[in-house]
């Protein structure tokens, strides 16, 4: 798929919201309210949409998102929602400015620059984020003890490492880290390697000195 | 007397490296291989005994932590259990860690089936200060609990007795794990709906689709039950706010810490720990790496600087025998295909025999200490920015004794993405039946100090070449995303000389047995292929073959190889060599008709020295090396990678690797010729 302007992405969001509030498909009246702007510049926008496969609109119908058009519109909203969440619920930005920020910010960042911002939303377990006292395990210096906290995100992590030995609540010894590739822990009587990606969606409460 | 009625079907389940192998052997008298690190056992393997007149089978399951089917290993123990559940479940458990141990057992248990627990390790669990009360932990988990010191063959017998019985009248345990009030009606409300003729206990099927794991393919009503299973769980989650499957785990762990404090017992005092005091310097990230360096360089150089003199020896006794073929046969056919075929040909690859042992002795050294697993740790760092897997690391160094069971072991790692590319440049890691070829080359074109760093070259080259390929296969075919590192470090261990020699000694045999039929036949086929058609009267022998069917073949491939330098009699030999990369020394035996007189692979190596092709040319004798490095590897290859990954792959692979190895060698010897050699 080709670049999306940021016009393009608005549309493409505030699309997708319509579409949600109900109903089948939006008017074009609907679009330029929601998006502010005039009718006129909407179809035109719309009609450029539609040459792209992201939209189907028959003469004089309601406008759909096509199944192309529904994955770029949620990504948009991903990238705006992750912003939102960063200023709102770390940096403590009221809502309603965060908001409009996250509207103007989500255009301007770069893919990678994204992505970090979504691994450390997830990393920090955005959902319901707890002001504790624990930092990610390859945080810890070796011989660092700490008491494992949380395993974040999905993929069967949590599973994977305890039918290893390594549980929330257990005990947990740094044996190696280097400052960069896998880190060495103890977890009760297990040794095991953890690759540095896995190693920092684990939260450690230190008992030690780091 | 009881007649011998039906064989009992035995399994062995555990978590890797627990001693399920070398319960196995113990049980069934078998020489399977055992190795300290994780995964060894990545194929089902099976055996079988008679005890007390009655047969058994046992089926060696893959080692796995849990049954959640995250891995193939996993996968395929959950299914086997699942479908073709055994007469007896032999669940073995590592009493040094026994928690971590039952958190399997935990999930067994569910299984229903009759179930024994051989409490593993106990000679380890002494020296640790553990007591563990067998007696209760029996009682707890309602399973027969039997103390063993598989390596040393201890308890075997009461393990068996425990078998036997169970296999005569058979018992499952009461003993369940209690879900809790969340998802227990849940799991009651599936199981009732669940197709009862099934063997496995609908109990536990429940549980497994309630947690979203299990496609329940032989149900008919597939999907009604998916759906089921998923409205339930949407419910519990929106209680406990918590996913189902994190739940299971709390309850598994719970059992097995549980039970685990409940039995065992740990003195106070204080104990000098190897594996500690080792892992703190050999896996430090500079010394750990040079450490690892020196591992890799002295196998390289044990290979060749003992290996040389017994390979000398050997080359005697194949010249003795050959001589005296000569001198007790009349000159004709016969006496041609025994000293030029048979004595010539499989000769020359058996006096390399020396060479396979120790490479072996030395990779099964490292196996079974536990090193090779802190050997992935330390590359990890390095194979992460090469755009390799950490984990990929120990197929990889298992692929230089042989590329075969390097692809199977290429099962422990988690994402297809990862099997495949690993699989894909195990082919570029030089196997044991690459070195007589390289063996044979540098014997006869490199000065004995050469000798071990060529050698050496050529498998860095491979390593090389692997790792550029993996990035590219990576790039081309399966973008970038690799699952996270996740290894367990098992404690250093001093390898039995049993476990060592047994290695060697299956390695040996069945190089042995690969002389004696495929490469015999190939080196039959050869002097045939060699010396037929006869050749219009009275010709040299050089014309003579090259009037033969093996000399039109070779002259129809030699213009695709002459840009490297190779004539039509090399080409022959790496058409042979497409089954077996020994065969290429063995057929360059027979092609240069050597084996009369001398034998072995000096009178080899001295008729290459002046052959026109190679005549005071190391860099084409290092070219072919190369070329031989990276090539199709042989049949053995190609037939498990039809097995694990369809024909597609498979001639992908052939092909791949063939373009790769043409191009190499072409560049190297451009490079060469550039250098002035
Ligand atoms: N000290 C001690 N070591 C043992 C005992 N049983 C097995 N071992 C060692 O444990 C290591 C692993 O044994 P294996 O039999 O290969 O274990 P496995 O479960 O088959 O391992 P995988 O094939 O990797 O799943 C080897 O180094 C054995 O020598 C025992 O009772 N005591």
């Amino acid at each position: 798929m080709e670049e999306l302007s940021s016009a393009q992405q608005d549309y493409l969001e505030a699309l997708l919201r319509l579409e949600r509030g109900g109903g089948d498909g939006a008017s074009l009246t609907d679009l330029a309210r929601a998006l502010g702007v005039k009718p006129a510049s909407a179809s035109q926008m719309v009609a450029r949409l539609k040459d792209g496969g992201l939209v189907t609109q028959a003469p004089r119908d309601m406008i759909h998102l096509t199944r192309a058009g529904r994955t770029a519109a949620e990504h948009v909203e991903t990238r705006h929602t992750t912003v939102r969440e960063f200023l709102t619920k770390v940096l403590n930005v009221p809502p309603d400015v965060a908001d409009g920020d996250a509207c103007k910010v989500e255009h301007a960042l770069a893919a990678d620059t994204f992505n970090r911002l979504r691994d450390f939303m997830d990393h920090i377990g955005a959902d319901d984020i707890e002001r504790d006292n624990t930092v990610p395990l390859p945080l810890m210096h070796r011989g660092g003890t700490g008491l494992l906290r949380r395993i974040a995100g999905g993929g069967g992590r949590r599973a994977r490492l305890s039918a290893m030995g390594v549980h929330v609540g257990t005990e947990i010894r740094v044996l190696q880290n280097a400052g960069r590739g896998p880190v060495m822990i103890k977890a009760g009587k297990s040794r095991v390697a953890i690759g540095r990606g896995l190693a920092t969606c684990m939260h450690v409460e230190p008992t030690s000195d780091l | 007397m009881a007649t011998p009625r039906k064989t009992i079907r035995i399994a062995l389940a555990g978590n890797p490296n627990c001693g399920k192998t070398s319960v196995f052997n113990n049980l069934t008298g078998a020489h399977q291989h055992v190795g300290n690190w994780p995964g060894v056992t990545v194929e089902q393997k099976s055996g079988d005994f008679t005890y007390d007149g009655v047969r058994y089978e046992v089926i060696d399951l893959p080692g796995t932590y849990s049954l959640s089917a995250y891995s193939v290993e996993e996968e395929v123990v959950e299914r086997f259990l699942r479908t073709t559940p055994p007469d007896v479940l032999v669940n073995i458990v590592d009493a040094t860690n026994l928690e971590r141990h039952l958190f399997l057992t935990a999930q067994l248990i569910e299984q229903r089936v009759p179930m024994v627990v051989a409490l593993n390790m106990m000679d380890e669990a002494e020296e640790q200060g553990l007591r563990i009360d067998d007696v209760q932990l029996a009682q707890l988990l309602d399973v027969p609990v039997v103390p063993i010191i598989a390596r040393r063959n201890k308890g075997t017998g009461q393990l068996l007795a425990w078998i036997a019985q169970l296999g005569f009248e058979p018992r499952a345990g009461a003993c369940t794990v209690d879900y809790g009030p969340e998802i227990e009606p849940a799991i009651a409300a599936l199981a009732a709906h669940l197709n009862p003729r099934e063997p496995a206990s609908p109990h536990m099927r429940a549980a497994m689709l309630l947690a979203g794991r299990v496609v329940c393919k032989t149900d008919e009503e597939d999907a009604a039950l998916q759906a089921r299973a998923a409205a339930l769980r949407r419910d519990i989650e929106r209680h406990a706010r918590e996913p189902v499957e994190d739940l299971f785990i709390a309850r598994w762990y719970g059992f097995a810490h549980g039970v685990a404090r409940t039995c065992v017992t740990q003195d106070a005092r204080e104990r000098f720990d190897l594996t500690a005091r080792l892992d703190d310097v050999l896996t430090r990230p500079v010394l750990g790496l040079v450490f690892f360096g020196l591992c890799m360089a002295g196998t390289f150089e044990l290979v060749f600087a003992l290996g040389n003199p017994l390979i000398a020896l050997l080359e005697q006794v194949f010249a003795w025998l050959g001589a005296s073929a000569t001198a007790v046969l009349p000159t004709g056919a016969l006496r041609s295909l025994l000293v030029d075929g048979v004595i010539g040909g499989v000769g020359g690859v058996v006096v390399f025999l020396p060479n396979i042992l120790l490479l072996f002795l030395a990779i099964g050294f490292l196996e079974d200490s536990g090193y090779m697993a802190r050997a992935a740790f330390v590359m990890d760092g390095i194979m992460h920015r090469l755009g390799l897997h950490g984990k990929s690391f120990i197929p990889m160094l298992l692929g230089f004794g042989c590329n075969v069971p390097a692809i199977m072991a290429t099962r422990t790692l988690e994402t297809k993405r990862d099997r495949l590319i690993t699989s894909l440049i195990i082919p570029f890691m030089s196997c044991g039946a690459r070195l007589p070829v390289y063996a044979l080359f540098i014997g006869a074109f490199f000065a004995p100090h050469w000798q071990a760093p060529v050698l050496m070259s050529l498998y860095l080259l491979g390593i090389l070449v692997a790792v550029a390929m993996a990035n590219l296969l990576g790039l081309l075919f399966f973008g970038s995303d690799r699952s996270p590192l996740l290894l367990e470090l098992p404690p250093y261990r001093l390898p039995t000389l049993r476990s060592v020699l047994m290695l060697v000694w299956t390695r040996a045999w069945s190089y042995l047995k690969k002389a004696g039929t495929v490469l015999l036949a190939a080196s039959i086929v050869m002097w045939y292929l060699c010396t037929h058609p006869a050749p219009p009267g009275g010709v040299e022998h050089e014309t003579r073959f090259e009037h033969s069917y093996a000399g039109t073949v070779g002259k129809a491939i030699e213009p695709l190889l002459r840009p490297l330098g190779f004539d039509w009699k090399v080409s022959v030999a790496l058409v042979t060599g497409f089954m077996a990369k020994e065969a290429v020394v063995s057929t360059l035996a027979v092609v240069y008709d050597v084996g009369d007189g001398e034998g072995g692979s000096h009178a080899l190596q001295n008729t290459l020295r002046e052959d026109p092709v190679f005549r005071n040319r190391p860099l084409v004798a290092y070219t072919l090396m190369v070329f031989v490095l990276l090539y199709v590897p042989c049949l053995g290859v190609i037939a498990i990678f039809l097995k694990e990954y369809g024909w597609k792959w498979t001639a992908f692979m052939a092909a791949y690797t063939t373009v790769v190895a043409w191009v190499a060698a072409f560049l190297v010897r451009m490079a060469g010729v550039a250098l002035g050699f």
